[in-house]
C-alpha cells in the first residue's frame, strides 16, 4: 500500500506523530467530512525543475544500487542465455588475431551501445514524462520491434547472414565494420532483455519521469547499462585472453538455433496484444515452445559424437515441451476470457453509435481486486458469453491519466478501481449497476441481464 | 554438465512465471492483521475514521492529511485541505533521496506535527 509505504517514510525521517489511515476517502467520506477536488497545491507530485535531485551523497547511493541491479539483472532469463553467444563472439576476435588493445576496444564500443541506447530511453522517458510501457503498447512501435526480432530470428536460423547494407559498408572501411557490429550488439541487446528486465526499467522510468530531468534520466540509465554490461565486458576481454570458454564449433549452430526459436517467441510476445482473439497469441506462443523443442532436442543432427551435448539437447528439448505444455495449460484450465477494447475516444464513439448497452472497466496494474476481476469474474463461462452482448471497454489507469480519460472519470464519478459501469444502449449509465471492487461471476452475470433489460 | 544447470534454471524461471498469476490468493479476514503488522513494521500508528472524527470536529487544524495516492485520484477527490505527494509503491521509493528530500520538504521542518497518510 501506498500510504504504509509513506507513512514508514516519515516515522524515518523522525517526524513523530505519524498515523495511517488505512480505510481513507470513502471511510471519511462515510463520516460525512468534508472533502473538496482540484489541482494538485503542491508541486512535488508535479515535475521538479533544475538539476538539484542529482547532487548529494544520497544521489551517489541510489546510483550505486541502480549498477548494482544492473549486475544482478544479468542473471535474468533474457540476458543470461546472450552471455555465452556474446562472449564467443569477442572470443572469436581474439582468435582471429587481434590484439588486446582491439579487443578491449570492441567490449568498449559494446557497452557504449549498450549505454546509448538505456540512455536515450530513460532521457526520452524523462523529457516526455511518460513511461515506455505506454510508448511500447502502440501498435507501430510494437510491430516494429517484432518485425526487427523476426529478422534476427532468421539470422539465427541461418536464413541470412547479419552485414551492414552496402552504403554503410562502404562509409566504414572494412577494418572497422567489427566495431560497428560491436557497437550494434550493444545497442540491440538492450531491446532483447527488455522483456525481462521490464519490471525493473519500468520501475527506474517512474522514478525518471517524475523527476522530470533529463540529466537524472541519463545518469541513472547510464549507470544502470555499465553494471548491466560489465559482467559480460569482462567475461568477454578475459575469454578472448584465456580461450577458457569452449571454442566456436557445431554446438554454437545449435545455439544459434536455439536462439532463433526465443527471438521468435519474443516477436511473438510482442504483438500478442494486437492478436485478434483473447488467448490466440499464447496459443501460438504454445505451439513455438512445442516446434522448439522437437526440432532442438530430437530433429537437430548437430554435435551427435558427444554424449554429453546429446543430453543436453534433450533436456533443453524436453523442458521447451513442458513449457508449451504449462502455456497451453494455463489458458485451456481457465478458459476463454472477455475480449476488451482498450479505451480510447473513437472507440467509446463508436460503441455509442452501434446502440449496444457497454461496459467499461476502470483497471490498473497494481491493484488486486482488478486482477481478480479479470482471472474469475471476466473468465466465466457465462460472463464471457453474455459480454457479446455489450461493448466491452477497459479504461487503463495505471499511468497518470490522459486529459480525455480524467474527463471520462469525472463524468462517471470514478473515484477508485476497480469500478465497472454498465451504460444501456443509449449511452445513459444506470448507475445502480456500477461495482466497485470485487465481484464473483455469479454476481455479475444478474448486472448484465439488467443492463440488457433482461 | 554446467549448461544443463543454466538452462534448467532459465526454463524453471519461466515456468514460474507462467504459473505465478494463477497462485496468487487473497484471504479478506486477513486484510487488517495485515494493516496492523505493516503498522507495527512501519513504526507508524493507525488511526479509526472514529477517531478522526472526533479530532477533526474538536479541532479543525489537529491533523495535517498527506494523500499519497495517484494524482488523478487526488484531482477527483480529496480530504478537504489534504497535500498530495505521488508516492509509488516501489520499494525502493523509502531509500530514494529525491524522495526523501519531496517528503521533508511538504512535511515542514515540525517534526512534532500530527499527519495523517491515506
Amino acid at each position: 500500500m501506498r500510504s504504509h509505504g509513506a507513512a514508514s517514510l516519515a516515522v524515518k525521517l523522525g517526524y513523530k506523530n505519524v498515523y495511517r489511515f488505512a480505510q481513507g476517502l470513502p471511510a471519511w467520506k462515510e463520516m460525512g467530512l468534508p472533502f473538496e477536488s482540484g489541482q494538485a497545491s503542491y508541486g512535488a507530485s508535479g515535475r521538479q525543475k533544475g538539476i538539484s535531485a542529482v547532487v548529494g551523497t544520497g544521489f551517489i547511493l541510489t546510483l550505486l544500487g541502480v549498477f548494482l541491479g544492473g549486475i544482478a539483472l544479468n542473471l535474468t532469463p533474457c540476458v543470461y542465455p546472450l552471455i555465452p553467444i556474446t562472449a564467443s563472439y569477442f572470443g572469436g576476435r581474439s582468435e582471429t588475431g587481434e590484439r588486446q588493445g582491439y579487443l578491449l576496444l570492441h567490449g568498449l564500443l559494446y557497452i557504449l551501445g549498450l549505454s546509448v541506447m538505456n540512455s536515450a530511453i530513460g532521457v526520452s522517458a524523462a523529457l516526455t514524462g511518460k513511461l515506455m510501457g505506454s510508448l511500447l503498447q502502440h501498435p507501430a512501435v510494437l510491430i516494429s520491434v517484432s518485425t526487427v526480432l523476426l529478422l534476427m530470428a532468421l539470422n539465427f536460423f541461418g536464413l541470412w547472414e547479419l552485414r551492414l547494407p552496402s552504403f554503410m559498408s562502404s562509409a566504414v572501411s572494412k577494418s572497422h565494420t567489427g566495431y560497428t557490429q560491436s557497437l550494434f550488439m550493444g545497442l540491440t541487446i538492450g531491446i532483447v532483455a527488455a522483456p525481462c528486465i521490464g519490471p525493473f526499467i519500468i520501475g527506474l522510468l517512474t522514478l525518471v519521469a517524475q523527476k522530470g530531468d533529463p540529466l537524472y534520466g541519463f545518469l541513472i540509465f547510464f549507470t544502470l547499462s555499465i553494471g548491466l554490461g560489465l559482467p559480460l565486458f569482462i567475461l568477454s576481454i578475459f575469454a578472448g585472453n584465456l580461450s577458457k570458454l569452449p571454442r566456436s564449433g557445431e554446438w554454437l549452430i545449435w545455439i544459434r538455433t536455439l536462439f532463433g526459436w526465443i527471438m521468435l517467441a519474443m516477436a511473438v510476445y510482442f504483438v500478442k496484444p494486437l492478436i485478434p482473439g483473447h488467448d490466440t497469441g499464447t496459443f501460438i506462443l504454445a505451439l513455438i515452445a512445442l516446434a522448439a523443442g522437437v526440432h532442438l532436442g530430437f530433429i537437430s543432427k548437430t554435435g551427435k559424437n558427444f554424449r554429453t551435448f546429446i543430453m543436453i539437447k534433450r533436456t533443453v528439448g524436453i523442458l521447451a515441451i513442458v513449457l508449451c505444455l504449462s502455456l497451453a495449460g494455463s489458458v485451456l484450465l481457465r478458459g476463454a476470457g472477455v475480449s476488451w477494447q482498450p479505451y480510447s475516444q473513437e472507440v467509446f464513439t463508436e460503441a455509442i453509435s452501434a446502440k449496444k448497452p457497454i461496459i467499461i472497466d476502470f483497471y490498473a496494474d497494481w491493484c488486486t481486486p482488478c486482477r481478480e476481476l479479470d482471472k474469475k469474474t471476466f473468465h466465466d463461462k457465462d460472463v464471457v458469453k453474455e459480454a457479446d452482448k455489450f461493448s466491452m471497454i477497459k479504461v487503463d489507469v495505471t499511468k497518470e491519466a490522459k486529459p480525455d480519460v480524467l474527463q471520462l472519470l469525472k463524468k462517471y464519478d470514478v473515484k477508485g478501481v476497480p469500478t465497472v459501469i454498465f451504460l444501456d444502449s443509449e449511452g445513459n449509465e444506470i448507475k445502480e449497476l456500477q461495482i466497485v471492487d470485487y465481484v464473483p461471476g455469479k454476481e455479475f452475470l444478474p448486472r448484465m441481464k439488467k443492463a440488457l433489460g433482461e | 554438465m554446467k549448461r544443463i544447470v543454466h538452462m534448467g534454471f532459465i526454463l524453471f524461471l519461466f515456468l514460474i512465471h507462467a504459473t505465478q498469476a494463477r497462485s496468487e490468493t487473497q484471504n479478506p479476514a486477513n486484510a487488517w492483521d495485515k494493516v496492523v503488522a505493516e503498522a507495527k513494521k512501519g513504526g507508524y500508528q493507525l488511526v479509526t475514521p472514529e477517531e478522526l472524527q472526533r479530532e477533526y470536529l474538536k479541532d479543525l487544524e489537529a491533523f495535517l492529511f498527506v494523500d499519497v495516492r495517484q494524482e488523478w485520484s487526488y484531482q477527483m477527490q480529496h480530504i478537504k485541505g489534504s497535500l498530495h505527494i505521488g508516492f509509488a509503491p516501489i520499494w525502493w521509493n523509502q531509500y530514494s533521496p529525491m524522495m526523501r528530500s519531496d517528503m521533508k520538504k511538504l512535511l515542514g521542518p515540525e517534526k512534532d506535527k500530527k499527519f495523517v497518510f491515506y
